[in-house]
């Protein structure tokens, strides 16, 4: 009798086990064979030349990596993504925040974050290059001013949204400012800092290989607009699965795992919650 | 020196306590907009008396524990502490735990101990055993009942050793029968620690049970303000009880 009830239980047990396993792996899977599934058909309806299979792509990806050309370009991109993200994340932070606390900061700034959220990032890049020439310093300012208002409005809000009642708590108990940051107001703002940066991250990847493609003598964007002026179509595919697979490693790679971490204490809560 | 001048400079007894009262509210006013909450409160309470606050919902019973702890400054008139030449360690417990989410019941308690050279981790666990939270130490306030929350947040403020303990509706949001055992708790950690009360409360009855005076708040001024006669420990079914609550109770209908 409580062997049979024993097999029961360790049949549910698997069970279970096997709904997490494929819960976590069957959507991915579906998302991704979907996707490549229509490349295929997309693909057998137009040209070759203008648009090759996901497997033509891969392998002259691999080529292209192999002849370091890749590492090359990619390195020139990232320290434009680098510098134009960490730009708008001091900008944005610093925007936010004082837009959070104060409310002759907000009406100040708001204008300005509004109008910028709406100017158009080849605007930008015009002026950028107008201004700074083929220095590196069109891309990050076109980078920066297109990014930081969409940073500020996320730590704004994410300010704004601070639970007061646990700042009247640490108020109460006389924390110290530092420990007050460090315990009760950080954590707080932490996933609002995060999908800024989610956002300053993608923004920033967008506008600088727009940016590239005549602001720039090297990076992924200028290989991709000069492959597509020279109509070697399967050569701006590359580039493009370049571009794609960097992205993924970095959601995958970096944000996720971090994410985990810092929010290790609102899964552990589940189980029970 | 004599007795007679430590009375009349300090105020201090020949037992170490003090007549100087522990919390003095004076002429008190707090108004939200256009909204007056408190017009002109003033009372004084004793060095370790335990006071009940009773008034009905929106009298301003949570409004006058946050002007007595600092985290409202009033409109007009003053908070002091004489017993504690004006220091007072207040411990605040609130209407809502009000516990950090992304901190465990351990560290909710060593939050509020900043650079506390005293504190260390067996200071917080012994006040986590004390409101019945052994099991709990490092759990978040997600994984725990509201009522459990409710105890982490009274395990903080005993956990700063308070002078003055301001407590706000803690028992509300707990069965009756676990509310009735923490009331007790409570009643034996006051003996012990001696801290100053002020305990807020709908609960006519809860009240009278715990408290050596009963303060009633109503339209932001307080009307009534009665001594309990009751020895401890109290029984609730007893005949002075039930009468002195009724009296208690009719005073407040009148009036409240
Ligand atoms: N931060 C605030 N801003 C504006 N009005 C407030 C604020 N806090 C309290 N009030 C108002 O002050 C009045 C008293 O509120 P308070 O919370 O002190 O009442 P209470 O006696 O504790 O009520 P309850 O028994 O429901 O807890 C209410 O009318 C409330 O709307
Ligand atoms: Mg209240």
């Amino acid at each position: 009798m409580t062997g049979i009830a024993h097999s029961v239980a360790a049949a549910f047990a698997r069970l279970e086990r096997l709904d997490g396993v494929t819960g976590a792996v069957v959507p991915r899977l579906f998302g991704l064979v979907l996707g490549v599934a229509g490349w295929y058909g997309l693909a057998s309806v137009f040209p070759n030349r203008l648009m090759p299979f996901p497997g033509e792509t891969l392998a002259l990806t691999v080529e292209l990596v192999a002849t370091g050309v890749v590492t090359e370009h990619l390195l020139a991109t990232s320290k434009r993504i680098l510098l134009g993200f960490a730009g708008s994340m001091v900008v944005g932070v610093t925007v936010g925040t004082l837009m959070g606390l104060d409310d002759y900061a907000r009406k100040f700034f708001l204008p300005y974050v509004v109008v910028g959220m709406s100017v158009s990032a080849v605007a930008w890049a015009a002026v950028g290059t107008l201004v700074f020439g083929f220095s590196v310093l069109a891309p990050v300012a076109a980078t920066v001013l297109t990014t930081f208002p969409f940073v500020t409005v996320h730590v704004w809000k994410a300010v704004e949204d601070v639970d007061d009642d646990l700042t009247r708590m640490s108020r109460s108990f006389d924390v110290s400012l530092p420990r007050m940051v460090r315990r009760q107001l950080l954590p707080d703002v932490t996933p609002g800092l995060f999908s800024a940066s989610r956002f300053g991250l993608a923004i920033s990847w967008k506008i600088v290989t727009l940016a590239e493609m005549f602001a720039a003598s090297n990076g992924v964007g200028y290989r991709l607009f000069k492959a597509y002026q020279r109509f070697r179509f399967e050569e701006a595919w590359a580039w493009a699965a370049v571009f794609v697979i960097v992205i993924l490693l970095i959601e995958y790679g970096v944000f996720r795992p971090l994410e985990r971490r810092v929010f290790a204490y609102r899964s552990e809560a589940r189980p029970l919650a | 020196m004599t007795d007679g001048l430590a009375e009349s400079t300090s105020g201090a007894r020949a037992d170490g306590t003090s007549d100087a009262p522990a919390i003095a509210c004076s002429d008190l006013s707090k108004r939200y907009g256009d909204e007056s909450v408190l017009e002109s409160v003033s009372f004084e309470v004793p060095d370790g008396e335990f006071v009940a606050l009773i008034g009905r919902s929106g009298s301003g019973k949570s409004t006058l524990l946050d002007v007595i702890s600092g985290i409202e400054q009033p409109d007009d008139g003053r908070v002091t502490f004489p017993a504690a030449d004006g220091d007072a360690t207040v411990g605040h417990v609130f209407q809502d735990p009000r516990l950090l989410p992304w901190e465990t019941c351990l560290q909710n308690v060593e939050y509020v101990h900043g650079d506390d050279p005293d504190y260390d981790d067996d200071v917080g666990r012994r006040y986590l055993d004390l409101v019945g939270l052994g099991d709990q130490y490092d759990q978040y306030p997600t994984q725990l009942s509201g009522g459990q929350r409710q105890r982490v947040g009274l395990a903080r403020a005993l956990s700063v050793d308070p002078d003055v303990l301001l407590m706000d509706e803690p028992f509300s949001n707990v069965d009756e029968i676990t509310a009735d055992e923490l009331r007790e708790d409570l009643l034996d950690l006051w003996r012990d620690f001696e801290p100053t009360v002020v305990f807020v409360t709908h609960d006519v009855t809860e009240a009278v049970r715990m408290a050596d005076r009963i303060l009633m708040l109503g339209d932001g001024d307080l009307f009534g303000d009665v001594d309990v006669p009751l020895d401890r420990p109290r029984s609730i079914d007893s005949v002075e009880f039930v009468r002195f609550r009724e009296q208690v109770r009719e005073q407040f209908r009148e009036q409240g």
